[in-house]
């Protein structure tokens, strides 16, 4: 059985993010890692193998060349082998972007299933693994927090309101990564030297003969949340200090 | 002054000749496999010895060992030993940016030296091919911890005189072992130990002895003040038999693995302080970010500021010290590697050579973390006294660097005694550098260096320090270098001379190593340069404080007045605004939260 994990770079959570003078992010000192949520998915697909049930984990990364790092790292924690498909062509990588140059990729892989976490930590969006899923028209169980690999199935639990949702789709199929599922381990020293022996193939447009596709979003600014306020005490007797916070809301912050 | 920077690099020859900036290793030129292999330590620190910490200072041998051997997965260990004997065999790099992640884990990066040290490295330098074919493989998995005996009770610094004994058997099959050796680092949890006996009452040697080996026993732990992680125990041998196989090296040569083995080891002590001292300022600026006095953060005080910055250059001289002596030492090794045959004699003529420059990042290095610490927790205030907060612990375990591994005193002679030695022997010039400047008329000292390019200034001042070394060792030496007895009572200038010594290459790896980055067109650049900058401001002080008291120890009446006068003239250093350096580094600091110069993320 052959596992692709989706897997892409993302900055810290604890990253102080900064604006270029073009109203960009400034990321080229902030430290990059793979999106925690894939981190899951791909210890889950490591672990899968390790158990005898996968042979083979491949790990794909839309990114630019700067993203060799995150292949690096899925290398170093067990996969097999990765891809990274270069992303200067694309225009803008939004998640429809990104889905269907990541679609046309698998078009030309063969694998039964197919991991991603469930959102990455940087755009918050959870659509690029799902659409994926949808242009391959796979079945998918999103949000997941066990998978068990059976035979021509998978079955995963999701949790939902306290309760769990146990769900079986035919492979190929599509499952996404909650946190909990497992621990990612960390790349240890003889597994990073193991990595650089594996293969690690970088993809352009061309070699997936396709266009860049015209993005569906476009980034107009980005703005910093304004700094915080310290908090406001006001004076006096109880009734004038509500008398002065009604003021304060309405006519100050606008709220009633 | 030589300026052929062409020449192959000797150990000591910093004193004497200019470095190309080029030439020198610093921390940016880390590779990204090292950096993978940083991060890697990093994660274990973390998820193995941090989320553990307060149980691992109630020192728990059961706990120690399992970490150990976690230490052991994550391959920590390998990475010196050949690939044939189940290691890694990478660079030396390598190790040290590893061993540096480890030294912010306090007792537990006790435990880790000495497995990768002292534990491994008799082995790995002295042993035979059977030695390292059975014991190397489990040390490098950590299946089995190594320790190393040397000192005992009556004797520490003094230890080539250890009583331990070893007859040989009548059959000749066994030596037969009989002592006791104290303040063993990890005695225990090993299962291994190199122990130094007298074969036949003076002759030194090395003994590979198994834990299981009848007569022999661990004794309880040491209740320490810090590395409270670690183990510490006495060790007694009762007639311990130990097979005649098991001798490490030759007999009556176990001085050279002892003297050998101390070189590598107090570089990685120095930087296991570089990472000590590091953590120590995340802590500070991470207490003083968030507590408010006056409303305003503590970070936000200048004098405070002033201490921060103090704690950013120590670190950025320190770590520059390191990476430089692991480049040349790293060179020399992959060098010598070429030959399978000599490899290992070479890599001990490596690391003999730079063995001043090793010394040096000991002393140097542990003074600078114990400043380091002692600032970090008096940013803390009161609450930098109370257990609770992390400081506390760093601040203890960072006081036995300035004992263990050679003193620092006995660093201190020996870091002047060797160069004069080699000079002595002719192995490097440094009588005619000596020479040059007494004779020199004192309008002769300016630089002939061309006072242009980056951070000119600093490098005028390297050369004026070197100047003034050598002018103050030249007149002082001769009137205590005629015969070794008198040598050996003039211990407060030998240890002056020393103090002297590391200023001059602090100083100098942090003026090459900011030129280098600003050559680069570093981000930092300018951050590089009030980093040197404040470094000036601090080494030239003590330089000159060191020169006036070698002078007036030594010389009474005019003569006394006319080396003075040398003394302020070769002084005269280019000035460096100590609060507006130090309020910018503090603010890059503050904004980083964290040692601004970090090279891996």
């Amino acid at each position: 059985m052959r596992l692709i994990v989706l897997v892409k770079q993302t900055l810290t959570t604890e990253a102080r993010i900064a604006l270029n003078d073009s109203g960009g992010i400034e990321d080229a000192k902030i430290k990059k890692v793979v999106n925690p949520y894939d981190e899951f998915a791909v210890e889950e697909a490591v672990q899968l193998r390790e158990k005898g049930v996968a042979e083979h984990v491949t790990v794909v990364t839309v990114g630019p060349e700067s993203a060799v790092e995150a292949s690096r790292h899925c290398l170093a924690m067990g996969a097999d082998e990765a891809v990274r498909i270069d992303d200067s062509e694309i225009e803008s990588t939004d998640s429809f972007s990104v889905a269907e140059v990541l679609g046309a990729a698998l078009k030309g892989m063969e694998f039964d299933l197919l991991l991603a976490g469930q959102v990455a930590v940087d755009d918050n969006a959870s659509q690029v693994a799902v659409r994926v899923a949808e242009i391959l028209g796979l079945p998918q169980i999103n949000v997941v927090s066990k998978i068990e690999l059976g035979e021509g199935e998978v079955t995963a639990s999701r949790e939902a309101d306290g309760q769990t949702e146990v769900l079986t789709a035919k492979l190929p199929a599509l499952v996404t990564t909650d946190k909990g599922i497992n621990k990612p381990r960390y790349p240890t020293l003889p597994n990073i030297m193991k990595a650089k022996k594996k293969p690690l193939t970088i993809k352009s447009l061309s070699d997936l003969g396709i266009a860049a596709p015209t993005p569906k979003v476009k980034v107009v600014a980005h703005t910093l949340r304004p700094a915080k306020q310290g908090a406001k005490i006001f004076a006096g007797t109880p009734a004038e200090a509500a008398a002065q916070l009604a003021e304060a809301l309405r006519n100050e912050a606008k709220v009633i | 002054m030589a300026t052929d920077t062409q020449a192959k690099v000797q150990g000591y020859s910093f004193l004497i000749s200019e470095t190309d900036p080029q030439d020198i290793f610093i921390p940016e030129d880390l590779t990204d496999e090292h950096c993978q292999f940083a991060r890697s330590a990093d994660e274990f620190v973390d998820q193995e010895i941090m989320s553990d910490i307060a149980a691992l200072e109630k020192l728990d041998r059961k706990l120690l060992t399992a970490k150990v051997k976690k230490a052991g997965e994550a391959g920590l260990f390998m990475i010196e030993i050949p690939e044939a004997y189940g290691g890694l065999g990478l660079d030396l790099i390598s190790q040290l940016v590893v061993t540096e992640r480890i030294g912010r884990s306090g007792g537990f990066s006790v435990a880790y030296g000495v497995q990768t040290g002292i534990g491994t490295e008799p082995i790995l330098f002295f042993g035979t091919d059977e030695q390292k074919e059975k014991y190397l493989p489990k040390l490098a998995t950590g299946e089995w911890i190594g320790a190393y005996g040397l000192t005992e009770p009556g004797s520490g610094s003094d230890a080539l005189t250890a009583r331990t004994t070893a007859m040989l058997s009548e059959d000749g099959k066994h030596y037969v072992l009989n002592g006791s050796k104290c303040f063993i680092s990890n005695g225990g949890i090993a299962d291994l130990f190199t122990i130094f006996a007298q074969v036949d009452g003076d002759k030194f040697t090395g003994f590979l002895v198994e834990k299981d080996m009848p007569g022999f026993s661990v004794g309880a732990e040491e209740e320490k003040m810090g590395i409270k992680t670690s183990s510490t125990t006495m060790l007694t041998m009762e007639n311990v038999k130990v097979p005649v196989e098991n001798i490490v090296g030759e007999i009556g040569k176990g001085y050279k693995i002892a003297l050998n083995i101390l070189n590598l080891g107090r570089l990685k002590l120095g930087v296991g302080a570089v990472g000590a001292m590091k953590d120590a300022l995340k802590e500070a600026l991470g207490y003083g970010a968030q507590r408010k006095q006056f409303q305003t953060r503590l970070v936000d005080f200048p004098l405070l500021q002033q201490k921060i910055a103090r704690m950013v250059c120590a670190t950025y001289a320190c770590e520059s010290m390191c990476y430089r002596t692991a480049g040349v030492i790293n060179e020399g090794i992959q060098e010598a590697s070429a030959d399978a045959a000599t490899m290992f004699d070479n890599h001990l003529a490596t690391l003999e050579e730079f063995s001043g420059e090793c010394a040096i990042n000991k002393a140097y290095d542990s003074e600078c973390l114990d400043m380091v610490v002692d600032e970090a927790l008096q940013i803390h205030g009161g609450y930098g006294f109370i257990e609770e907060y992390s400081i506390a612990r760093q601040y203890r375990d960072a006081r036995i660097a300035r004992i263990y591994e050679g003193t620092n005193e006995i660093n201190r002679l020996f870091i002047t005694g060797n160069l004069l030695k080699r000079a002595t022997a002719g192995r490097l010039p440094l009588a005619a550098e000596m020479q040059k400047i007494s004779q020199s008329a004192l309008g002769a000292l300016e630089s002939d260096q061309a006072n242009d390019g980056p951070l000119a200034d600093v490098r005028e001042a390297v050369f004026r320090a070197k100047q003034l070394f050598l002018f103050v060792s030249g007149v002082v030496t001769e009137k205590f270098m005629s015969d070794m007895k008198t040598f050996n009572s003039q211990q407060e200038s030998i240890a002056w001379l020393a103090e002297m010594i590391m200023e001059i290459y602090a100083l100098e790896s942090a003026q090459l190593r900011a030129v280098k980055r600003i050559e680069a067109d570093d981000d930092s650049a300018s951050l590089h340069e009030d980093v040197a900058r404040f470094q000036l401001a601090e080494s030239t002080a003590r330089l000159e404080q060191n020169a006036k008291d070698l002078i007036e120890g030594h010389f009474t009446g005019e003569s006394r007045d006319a080396n003075l006068d040398i003394v302020r003239q070769l002084s005269r250093w280019p000035a460096a605004n100590r609060v507006e350096l130090g309020r910018r580094l503090a603010a890059a600091a503050v904004a980083a939260e964290k040692y601004p110069f970090e090279v891996v993320g």
